[in-house]
């Protein structure tokens, strides 16, 4: 336990919005996914139907994959995508704005052009895929005028490669920034002293950047998978609601004031991704090395 | 026939000059200091003899094989970093037993080599810490096993004993020596500090300003510093604008008395153990002397008091500039 003292008070406003506006609503969402509803009403009860019909058919094995796990796999299937995407753009960028660009002004300046799209709302950066991905979009029109296709491409947008796509272009910076924070402080004389034994640059990289920049891309890939995992406005948008999500199954049934069905979609979502995030705290020691 | 050889090398960053014509020759018995203050271009010096500094023009030569083109993996020089670089995520053996993975050698093998080379700087106990649960001059000794490790011909060692505290310096460089005394290979040791290099030297290359000032035996450069910059950087010399010219003469030859002309003044008396050393102003500025205790006392002289400093014209060493 941390002795408390004078200076723990400064902790105190950002643990009463925490308390207030996470650890509550939290709270109310474990306790409404055991009530009980009907078309207009919530009802106050202690009940597992929500999380029965949750799982309704699941562990039937003949009956093949239920919906519910049906849309967890498509769910993870982009978390997966997304994140071996972002991790390999963040890790190349950060790399090389370490170790290749030389002048900490370059340096600088490069990464605040890495930031430049957030400049703009991430609704609106999604969105602006879709004039140059859709069936009369820019790149169908402009592969057509230059004769390398007939006729234009399904597949660019409302698919997955449109909302994979969607995300490696939202979250590549919430990779390259801890990434690029843990290799700058990796001490130059080490990658000396690597090329002094003989490594050669992949050597280096795999002996010595990656295992010391480990807590940078566990750090990364913790933001990209929970983001993800829950989203459901990229899916929508760029799938064309066509693509199932866990998010999107919780919008759904709020829309139609499903409540405790929601709050029972949400645990289950929100244990698997903190279990998640709890085995990948085990592999690295974030808090050791931070 | 000389295992390292430097000969008219150059560096250049940016249209400034780091180091012009540094040139010198070392035979395998010999432990070489690179002496100078900071900026004179030693630890470039170094760092091209390593293959981490790109030469501007001049050759390197090493084992009788000119490796002034060789990336630093491909010369048989090892380096020896001034705050160790040891792999912070890696154990002791696994830092040492480093170029012999990369070189492929099998895990069982590499293994057994690494805890060859620990024993040698006895560290065996520790195979299994991390870097950073050992001492300083633990440390230390893991990185000159992982310098010696792929057997270099010249080992190369960037200010050395400078991170450790002032006893441990004294026991680390005999142990530096005798280790290169034992592997018979050319040690090229980085130092600003003068007794660094008169204590471990077989040769000693004073620099200053990206040149060298003078080449010799720490007795050599002693006893006749080549010009006033050798003569001050390295201590414990007079440098007197005389009627015959610049010369030098060591605080231990000049002479403190009362009897003759009195042409001097006390103006500092500093007790250090063996011997006292005096301060007097002169008609050439300040002067100190070296002198034994009781001789001194018995004059009776205390600071502020006339006396009669001289010293013997064969004691002088004429200076360059």
């Amino acid at each position: 336990m941390v002795k408390p003292n004078s200076s723990s008070i400064l902790a105190v406003p950002f643990a009463l919005v925490l308390a207030l506006f996470f650890v509550l609503p939290l709270l109310l969402v474990v306790v409404v996914s055991f009530w009980d509803y009907t078309e207009y009403s919530l009802i106050p009860d202690l009940i597992l139907m929500n999380y029965e019909e949750l799982f309704y058919g699941c562990f039937d094995w003949n009956e093949g994959l239920c919906t519910t796990f049906a849309t967890y796999l498509s769910t993870f299937k982009y978390v997966f995508l997304t994140w071996f995407l972002t991790l390999g753009i963040g890790f190349g960028v950060a790399l090389y704005l370490v170790f290749c660009v030389q002048s900490l002004k370059m340096q600088i300046v490069l990464f605040l052009v890495c930031t430049i799209p957030f400049w703009t709302s991430n609704v609106i950066r999604m969105i602006s895929w879709i004039p140059l991905l859709g069936r009369n979009g820019i790149v169908n029109t402009g592969l057509m005028s230059m004769g390398i296709i007939d006729e234009p491409i399904e597949w660019l947008l409302y698919s997955g490669f449109s909302v994979t796509l969607g995300f490696v272009h939202l979250y590549s910076l919430f990779m390259v920034v801890p990434i690029f924070n843990s290799m700058a402080k990796i001490d130059r004389s080490l990658i000396e002293a690597a090329k002094d034994s003989g490594a050669s640059a992949w050597q280096i990289i795999t002996n010595i950047i990656i295992p010391l920049s480990r807590s940078g891309i566990m750090i990364g890939s913790i933001f990209v998978i929970t983001i993800v995992v829950g989203d459901f406005i990229t899916i929508g948008v760029l799938g064309g609601q066509q693509i199932a999500s866990v998010g999107k199954i919780i919008y759904v049934e709020m829309s139609y004031l499903q409540f405790p069905a929601a709050a029972a979609n949400a645990v289950v979502l929100v244990s698997i991704t903190l279990l998640m995030v709890a085995a990948m705290m085990r592999i690295v020691n974030v808090r050791k090395e931070l | 026939m000389n295992a390292l050889e430097v000969i008219d090398l150059c560096i250049r960053y940016d249209n400034v000059t780091a180091v012009s014509n540094v040139s010198f020759k070392l035979t395998a018995d010999q432990y070489c200091c690179l002496l100078g203050p900071s900026g004179c271009g030693k630890t470039s010096t170094l760092r091209a003899i390593a293959g981490h500094e790109t030469v501007f023009s001049g050759d390197v030569i090493v084992g009788g094989k000119n490796v002034t083109d060789h990336a630093p993996a491909k010369r048989p020089t090892s380096m020896m970093f001034q705050d160790y670089a040891l792999f912070p995520h890696l154990s002791v053996l696994d830092n040492v037993a480093f170029a012999l993975k990369i070189g492929g050698m099998g895990k069982t093998e590499r293994h057994t080599t690494a805890l060859d080379y620990l024993r040698k700087v006895q560290l065996e106990e520790f195979a299994n810490r991390l870097p950073s649960e050992l001492s300083g001059g633990q440390q230390q000794r893991v990185a000159l096993a992982r310098a010696l490790v792929t057997s270099p011909k010249a080992l190369l060692l960037d200010e050395p004993l400078s991170a450790l505290d002032p006893f441990l310096r004294i026991d680390m460089r005999a142990e530096l020596k005798a280790m290169q005394k034992s592997l018979g290979i050319p040690f090229v040791h980085v130092t600003h500090s003068q007794e660094e290099a008169m204590a471990l030297s077989d040769v000693v290359i004073v620099m200053d300003g990206g040149q060298i000032q003078q080449v010799g035996s720490p007795r050599d450069i002693y006893e006749t510093p080549a010009n006033r910059f050798v003569a001050e950087f390295i201590g414990g010399h007079n440098v007197i604008e005389s009627d015959h010219g610049l010369v030098s003469v060591k605080y231990s030859e000049l002479q403190i008395g009362i009897e003759g002309q009195s042409n001097s003044k006390i103006e500092r008396i500093e007790y250090l153990g063996q011997y006292l050393k005096v301060s007097v102003a002169t008609d050439f500025g300040t002067l100190h002397a070296y002198t034994d205790d009781k001789t001194f006392l018995s004059l009776g002289l205390t600071i502020g008091d006339e006396c009669n400093t001289h010293w013997i014209p064969e004691t002088e060493t004429l200076l360059k500039n």
